[in-house]
């Protein structure tokens, strides 16, 4: 709706039947009679062939405008207007298309630019039958076609609809600048004005239906109000066929005509909720039962309406086999039951409640028989979910406990004496370099990760630093240039390993082929790596801030040099990321998978309990089904009259 | 011995390391064979590569591929820091007698040993609300001597897993 169209919500008065025609101005061509359609558009087609109408909403669709042809004459009476309104509300329309966008933009085509022309109304063109509006439209196209220089290129109108005073066009976006250049030129004596359209106009159709269309909505949202039962949230759409008004107003005249009605209450219900949250609260429940339905292609667009059911009575109809449910298979998503008594199919598929359970994820119960319970479908899904693979405790492959040595001094003396440290362990040789991930997961409720400042401008991480120079001078090598770096990086306090375990992973293996500080072994010597994560407490002495961070570091340790320290650190590979806590890998793994044999009893006794039958039965009916619990069960609904009192357990 | 000078190391273990990384972590994410990236397929070294997953120790590298296929579909690892050192500038570990060009090869430094950690993330499904986890894995990268060769066979990789060790945190 244009801005100001909006204002002028009653229609210009126009004869309904308009067969008047006008004898001044020479640009009306002659017509036979014609009908006019609620918004002025010709309705040229019979309400037998109308297979190339686009969507009806106000937009006509195609070129754009109709092509003068006569129809067949007035009006004819209560049938007619109902079937208008049906096209009006979405009837003859494919409703999917209309319900995923938002309502009132019904026709617009997807990069159309709109142009929004005022002047037809004052214009002599509107007293033509069609109120001028194809004399506009063929006079916009030719003007706008024959202004450019040079080369004449045909300007086309893809669509257009009308809106109170205006007529709205749509082309694509080099036709519509050619279109805006006819602003104040004159039509049919008035000068037009074409303008662009701020895109928030509507078409919409209540703005703009007759009084006859929104009769016969009302009355429709009446029967739709009769048949709605509030405190079930139950919308009763049982024996439509059936239904007096609905009879008297004509709307199951025929076949084709039932379904257009139907698609129409369903446009209508849609229409009726603001919001689809506020649909699916309204509505848990829809009774499809006894309409004759062999297909639900013919009742498709309650799926499309209403994704979110919970419960479809469809009993008392005509399905004879699956096909006849095809057009719903993945749809009803939430669905929980579903009643299909008295259709064929119950006679014609013996695993056709199978087939459902597996095409309806959270169905539960068929025909009132529970077949799989809540929980068991919420377990089914689990365990289709990816899973980690499991954690164990450190895999720590000491030698002589040199590792553990290490990492027990480690800690403590990196938050406490630096330079020692390095003195100790590290020489000449040994190298160190610290990478950020300044992008890792952490644990949401934890407070702000603490800002990489300290460390970015030594991160050698890899993936962020590419040139070669800033790689180099990232690797920190020997005992003078490690301190150097490390007396300015923050002071960190790590927990304590002994009192604090499990805030600790550790993993430490033996590594073959280390360099031999001595040179004398020419195939290298023994040594150990060791990767540790935990957190540690950091205190930044320049920007005065605290808080913890997470680090993984990873050690290559060798032998030392005779003399000196017994071991060496080759390589030290510090990564950091924001605080997150770790896994406890200290505590017993969770409980092995059960295995088979218990799960098989497990179902047994489930079976038993949900059945009444004793293990043995129930036994029986899982194996042979498989141990598929679902299909136990159908198989037991089925047998349940054939079972020999036995194989139930005695009531007590 | 013509050891690689000092540039010709960061130069020689970052490409070695960016290019390991790229091919693995695609092979685990697309559920290919993961054989070829470890010493297990060269003839040269007599041990099998040191494979320690989540604190358990993997027998083989087909082991660990089943171990990835029972996480199930859609699980996906994303590397977001990468960082490398040079554990031995000349490797000498499963060396044949003579090893092909053997003093080019040693200065151009395809001959060292190269410590790789990287840290990232493990998404388990589809989507933006799907769960994920922060890992961290270090490998030791030896050379493949096969691939040092006159001819050398097509598709080898130039470095093999020695140790690998990873853990989700």
């Amino acid at each position: 709706m244009a801005p100001r169209g909006k204002a002028q919500s009653t229609r210009e008065a126009r004869n309904p039947l308009g067969a008047k025609s006008s004898s001044r101005g020479g640009i009306q061509k002659r017509r036979g009679p014609t009908r006019v359609d609620t918004d002025g558009d010709l309705d040229m087609d019979g309400p037998s062939k109308r297979p190339n109408r686009g969507p009806a909403t106000e937009t006509s669709g195609g070129r754009g405008r109709p092509s003068g042809r006569g129809g067949p004459g007035p009006s004819r009476g209560a049938a007619k207007v109902a079937q208008i309104v049906m096209k009006q509300l979405g009837g003859g329309s494919d409703l999917a298309s209309r319900v995923s966008r938002p309502r009132g933009r019904g026709g617009q085509i997807e990069g159309l630019t709109w142009l929004r022309v005022r002047g037809l109304k004052q214009s002599k063109a509107a007293s033509n039958s069609d109120g001028g509006l194809s004399d506009l439209l063929s006079f916009l196209e030719r003007k706008a076609s024959s202004l450019g220089t040079g080369r004449k290129r045909h300007i086309t109108i893809r669509k257009s609809h009308r809106a109170g005073e205006f007529v709205f066009v749509g082309a694509n976006k080099e036709d519509a600048e050619e279109l805006l250049k006819l602003n104040t030129f004159t039509f049919a004596g008035v000068q037009l004005e074409v303008v662009e359209s701020n895109g928030d106009f509507e078409p919409s159709s209540k703005a703009t239906e007759s009084p006859e269309t929104a009769e016969l909505r009302a009355k429709l949202q009446s029967i739709l109000s009769q048949r709605y039962i509030g405190e079930n949230k139950l919308l009763k759409l049982d024996a439509l066929a059936s239904d007096p008004e609905l009879v008297t107003l004509g709307m199951f005249e025929n076949r084709e005509r039932a379904l257009k009605t139907f698609k129409g209450l369903m446009a209508i219900c849609d229409g009726l909720f603001k919001t689809a949250q506020e649909k699916k609260d309204a509505i848990h429940s829809i009774s499809l039962a006894n309409n004759s339905i062999d297909n639900v292609i013919q009742v498709e667009s309650v799926a499309v309406s209403f994704p979110q059911l919970k419960n479809l009575d469809m009993s008392g109809n005509q399905v004879s086999n699956m096909d006849g449910l095809q057009r719903w298979k993945g749809k009803f998503k939430e669905l929980e039951t579903i009643y299909m008594t008295g259709n064929p199919i119950e006679g014609t598929d013996v695993n056709y409640k199978t087939t459902l359970l597996e095409w309806f994820p959270k169905l539960q119960n068929i025909n009132g028989v529970e077949l799989r319970t809540a929980q068991q479908i919420a377990e089914e899904e689990a365990a289709r979910l990816p899973k980690p693979i499991p954690q164990s405790g450190p895999d720590f492959r000491d030698v002589n406990g040199i590792g553990e040595q290490f990492l027990l001094d480690f800690f403590t003396a990196y938050d406490t004496n630096r330079e020692g440290l390095i003195a100790r362990l590290y020489d000449a040789g040994s190298q160190f370099s610290l990478a950020v991930d300044a992008v890792s997961v952490r644990d949401p409720n934890a407070p702000a990760p603490l800002p990489w400042a300290a460390y970015i401008k030594s991160s050698r991480n890899l993936m962020k630093i590419n040139s070669h120079h800033a790689r180099s001078q990232r690797l920190f090598k020997g005992q003078a240039v490690i301190h150097d770096l490390w007396k300015e990086l923050p002071v960190t306090k790590h927990p304590n390993m002994k009192e604090e375990l499990s805030k600790y992973i550790m993993d430490c293996h033996p590594l073959p082929g280390l360099a031999d500080p001595t040179g004398q072994s020419q195939l290298g010597v023994d040594g150990l790596i060791l990767a540790v994560h935990g957190e540690f407490e950091e205190y930044d002495q320049k920007s005065g801030t605290t808080g913890k961070r997470s680090f993984s570091r990873t050690f290559v340790l060798g032998p030392g040099l005779s003399g000196t320290a017994p071991i060496r650190v080759v390589s030290d590979m510090l990564s950091l990321r924001a605080y997150s806590p770790l896994p406890n890998v200290f505590v017993a793994p969770s409980p092995a998978p059960v295995d088979a044999a218990n799960q098989h009893q497990a179902m047994i006794a489930e079976l038993s309990k949900q059945t009444g039958m004793v293990p043995q039965y129930s036994e029986m009916c899982l194996s042979q089904v498989e141990w598929d619990f679902g299909r136990a069960l159908v198989i037991f609904n089925e047998k349940k009259a054939q079972l020999p009192p036995e194989a139930f357990a005695p009531a007590v | 011995m013509p050891l690689p000078d000092a540039d010709t190391e960061v130069r020689a273990s970052s490409e070695a390391a960016e290019n390991f990384v790229n091919n693995y972590y695609q092979a685990i994410n697309s559920k290919a064979k993961l054989e070829t990236f470890y010493i297990n397929s060269s003839t040269r070294y007599s041990i099998p590569a040191d494979i320690s997953i989540n604190g358990s120790v993997v027998p083989t590298p087909a082991e660990y591929s089943k171990l990835l296929e029972s996480q199930g579909e859609n699980v996906l690892y994303e590397i977001e820091s990468l960082d490398t050192h040079i554990i031995n500038p000349s490797f000498q570990y499963g060396a044949p007698d003579t090893v092909y060009e053997s003093e080019k090869n040693e200065k151009s430094g395809r001959r060292m040993s190269i410590v790789v950690t990287t840290m990232g993330k493990v998404r388990f499904g589809k989507g933006r609300e799907a769960p994920q986890k922060m890992f961290n894995e270090t490998f030791v990268l030896v050379p493949n001597w096969d691939a040092m060769a006159r001819n050398p066979a097509r598709g080898l990789k130039r470095w093999l897993i020695m140790s690998q060790n990873f853990r989700a945190l």
